[in-house]
């Protein structure tokens, strides 16, 4: 099962800085975060002033950008906020461009968001964009080398895209299998209904109408050229070279209009020392037949 | 020098209190007017006992100008730097204009060659000076709490302790004319608010000044600092104080205003103490509006605006994080940061600090042994912090860009010891300042092929890096001098550690010293201290959760309540009603037995210690 790396755990919270992205209302800052936090989507990460709903970016149309940032430490710090966005990838990825960038300070026990930052999203791009948060202080700086995480503290992303399918299609999704930091690390991705609590508020604050009864009968696969291997379990080498991925899916026929299914991408790295899988990234696809 | 703020709001809300409630055929409102038409003299006198102390409190003087040129210095070197990075940041996203692309060169050679070296000095001098153990022990040695011989006291102890009403009657006594009237009103003033406040503050700290020194004088600044955010119109800023004084009064103290202090100090201590001289006022005088003066300048959040990066600061490749390696060895032979103010600290000598690329960040070093509940080592991680974390990660980027810039002329690339650190860049930069060093024709080509290679974005992520660095040395420098009590908190401070948890009251007993002075941040632990007398339970008119303004302003809910402007109001219709309770009571201002005890002599050392009442005419 995926765990937590050790810059994340509980405990250091009032040492020096502890800077977060708050994903819920208690929000210590302990990662990996609770069963009803949707990894694929922060409500930290504003557009405009509100959470990013994941809905598509209109291009050419400047918007604000801001992230909502905790200081859980005793100390009062600067930190550097940095949005980036990519295309739709299951981690990091070298294509990560810079969207915004705030440096600001932050009081001991302070949640607060950054100042807004205009930014157009460039034409040409995906229909769907990552945005992904991260925030770095000399006094709690991003762990590095290792582990470069979603499920790291200093991380935080929106990362779903909405596809509306017609009952019986078969759609094919482009994704990226990231790499990141872990170039030589076995990685595993895992696709999957999520009928995860967070995933069915996100559905009610939305109005999807999640149907459980779907969500069993989708049957979602991954394709990658380098794993040579179709299934909802990818097993792949980042070292391999090819990143590029395919989600296939079909949506069934007994579907309604109106009704969702939300699939959840989650790219593991298994950590040489004891073979365990540790959850480094994860996006999401939210099918609504139509 | 405890605390202006409190002196002055008492003042005020005394002030007020008095014009509210009396009518104008009242003839204590023509003997309060001299309140009103000589503020400036006024205020003086509630700082009464600020200004003794002035005539005595060198080592603080010291400490508070040695930290105000550090402050100076590095608040002026984060100015150049940004205005090098302008330059730098300019020529990067502009190589092709030429003026640019020099004047970005012309930057980061000044940058490599001035700059640099001055925050590495500064680095060093910061290290020593907030690692010095004489920085917390700034405060002067109580005579009553090591049971010396009253007549060996300083004069700051004895105005607050001994003959205490005795010396503000003789000050109204001796008063002829307006001026020297209010000094002495406010100087009644002053007693009043020392009494509800150091009530209030001894309740926080959890004993008196003499038991606790420094948790005292923290105590006693956040309670100013939270005054002046929470009351500012009964409380102004210390610009404001310091003005008021300079243009009341003047830069010197008038010799009318000595002699009158004189003659009170002659006549209250005279026949005890015939052979100790009376304070120098006039060079306490000098020394109280320099004291204003720093403190003022003391201020990190108005006056440093953090820096913003200008080009993207995450270019590709992104160069190697700089981060620190504490080793055991630098925090006091600990794995943990709890003893950050042993080892070698920010001069980075061989073999305590290591600085290298990657590798586990050193605030988790100190994070680890931290458990900021009590604030017991509050102390202790924010040195630790400043010194093996943010000093010795300034004297890293430093070594690295002056090292990418071309490497010295002087400066100590290798000055951290295991700095095998590096941007890894080329030669391009350190070609270019060659170039226009020595003015070679080619010294346009070279800059521009400078800043428009892959190093020019790492350059000025680079000077990003330590213009952040710079502004986190800044704040925690100041932290550290707000958390000792040199400098004044400010009000975002009051919401944080240490100081958000010394503004209400706690607890209503009389703690013994603590064997760790440095713990001074946390609620004492030590022993409750006994008495051989009465009161046992030191009475406290604070109750738990009182806030400092609970003991200055007579606001309508707190009308039963005794603050520093009804104590105020008491006092000065006594003075003039005959009743003259200051002629024949001194109190203890320092509270240190409960609100309003008289003064008293006896043995502080043996548990319990000994209280004998003193006579009106003793010391």
């Amino acid at each position: 099962m995926p765990e937590g790396n050790g810059n994340n755990g509980h405990g250091d919270q009032t040492a020096s800085a502890y800077f977060f992205f708050p994903c819920y209302t208690g929000d210590d800052g302990s990662r990996p975060a609770p069963k009803f936090v949707c990894s694929w989507r922060s409500p930290a990460i504003l557009v405009n002033g509100a959470p990013h709903d994941g809905k598509l970016l209109p291009p050419d149309k400047p918007l604000q950008l801001s992230a909502v940032v905790t200081n859980g430490g005793a100390l009062p710090a600067a930190a550097l906020v940095t949005i980036q966005y990519a295309p739709m990838s299951a981690h990091f990825t070298d294509d990560l461009q810079i969207a915004a960038q705030f440096s600001e300070f932050w009081l001991s026990g302070e949640t607060r968001a950054t100042t807004p930052a205009e930014w157009t999203v460039p034409a040409g791009l995906p229909s769907h964009v990552c945005l992904l948060a991260s925030i770095d202080s000399l006094l709690d700086p991003i762990p590095t080398p290792l582990p470069q995480s979603i499920a790291d503290r200093h991380y935080s992303q929106c990362n779903l895209d909405f596809i509306i399918v017609a009952p019986g299609a078969t759609i094919s999704v482009p994704i990226l299998l990231g790499a990141g930091t872990f170039r030589e690390h076995l990685m595993h991705a895992v696709v999957r209904p999520d009928l995860s609590a967070g995933a069915d508020a996100f559905a009610r604050s939305n109005r999807l109408h999640l149907d459980p009864e779907l969500a069993r009968q989708v049957k979602p696969a991954l394709e990658n050229r380098a794993a040579q291997e179709r299934g909802p379990v990818l097993r792949f080498n980042p070292r391999d070279g090819d990143h590029d991925a395919k989600l296939v899916v079909q949506m069934p026929k007994t579907a309604r209009p109106g009704q969702a299914v939300i699939l959840t991408v989650e790219q593991f790295v298994m950590m040489p020392k004891d073979e365990r899988l540790q959850l480094i990234g994860s996006l999401a696809v939210v099918l609504v037949a139509g | 020098m405890r605390d202006y703020f409190s002196a002055a709001a008492g003042l005020s809300a005394g002030t007020t209190y008095a014009s509210t409630i009396l009518s104008t055929g009242d003839p204590l409102t023509a003997s309060l007017s001299a309140l009103t038409a000589q503020p400036s003299h006024a205020l003086l006198g509630a700082f009464f006992d600020a200004l003794v102390a002035h005539d005595w409190g060198t080592d603080e003087m010291q400490q508070l100008n040695k930290a105000l040129d550090l402050w100076t210095t590095l608040t002026t070197l984060i100015g150049q730097l940004r205005q090098a990075r302008a330059s730098l940041e300019a020529g990067v996203a502009n190589p092709t204009d030429s003026d640019t692309a020099i004047a970005a060169i012309a930057a980061a050679a000044g940058a490599r060659d001035r700059i640099l070296p001055q925050i590495q000095d500064w680095t060093k001098q910061a290290g020593d000076f907030v690692q010095d153990p004489s920085l917390l022990k700034y405060l002067p040695t109580c005579g009553e709490a090591t049971d010396s011989d009253p007549k060996t006291w300083q004069w700051p102890e004895l105005v607050m302790t001994r003959r205490t009403g005795a010396l503000r009657r003789e000050l109204l006594k001796s008063s002829t004319g307006t001026a020297a009237t209010a000094l002495a009103l406010g100087a009644v003033s002053g007693y009043a608010t020392q009494l509800t406040m150091g009530s209030w503050r001894n309740a926080v700290v959890g004993g008196p000044p003499r038991n606790h020194p420094l948790r005292s004088r923290l105590v006693a600044r956040t309670a100013g600092a939270w005054l002046r955010a929470n009351s500012p119109a009964l409380t102004p800023s210390l610009s404001e104080l310091l003005t008021k004084l300079q243009t009341g009064i003047g830069p010197t103290l008038p010799s009318a205003l000595t002699a009158q202090m004189d003659k009170a100090m002659n006549t209250a201590y005279g026949q005890f103490l015939p052979a100790k001289a009376p304070p120098d006022f006039k060079k306490a005088y000098r020394s109280l509006l320099r004291h204003l003066e720093i403190l003022d300048q003391l201020r990190f959040w108005i006056d440093v605006p953090l820096g913003q990066p200008s080009v993207p600061v995450i270019p590709a490749p992104k160069p190697p994080p700089i981060q620190v390696l504490v080793q055991a060895s630098a925090v006091g032979g600990t794995s943990g940061g709890g003893g950050g103010g042993g080892g070698g600290g920010a001069s980075g000598q061989s073999g305590t600090i290591k600085i290298q690329s990657g590798g586990q960040a050193g605030a988790n070093v100190a994070a680890k042994n931290y458990t900021g509940k009590s604030g017991a080592e509050w102390w202790k991680i924010v040195l630790a912090v400043f010194v093996t974390i943010l000093l010795v990660a300034l004297l890293g980027i430093v070594g690295a860009i002056v090292g990418a810039l071309g490497g010295p002329p002087g400066i100590a690339t290798g000055a951290v010891a295991g700095g095998s650190i590096g941007l890894g860049l080329g030669v391009a930069f350190g070609e270019a300042i060659g170039a226009w060093e020595d003015n070679s024709h080619d010294t346009l080509a070279q800059a521009q092929q400078a800043l428009s290679s892959p190093d020019g974005a790492v350059i000025c992520k680079a000077l990003f890096d330590l213009d952040i660095a710079l502004y986190s040395a800044a704040s925690q420098f100041l932290t550290l001098l707000k958390g000792i009590g040199l400098a004044y908190p400010e009000t975002p401070d009051l919401t944080t550690p240490p100081f958000k948890e010394l503004l209400t009251v706690q607890s209503l007993e009389i703690h013994r010293a603590m064997p760790t002075p440095e713990s001074f941040a946390a609620y004492p632990t030590s022993p409750v201290e006994l008495a051989t007398s009465p009161p046992q339970t030191p009475g406290w008119p604070y109750g738990p959760g009182a806030l400092p303004g609970s003991a200055i302003d007579q606001s309508p809910v707190q009308l039963t309540s005794v603050t520093a402007a009804s104590l105020s109001m008491v006092l000065w219709r006594d003075c003039f009603n005959g009743e003259d309770v200051l002629g024949h009571e001194n109190h203890n201002l320092e509270s240190d037995r409960g609100f309003m005890m008289a003064a008293w002599k006896g043995a502080t050392k043996p548990q319990p210690i000994s209280i004998n009442l003193l006579p009106y005419g003793a010391i």
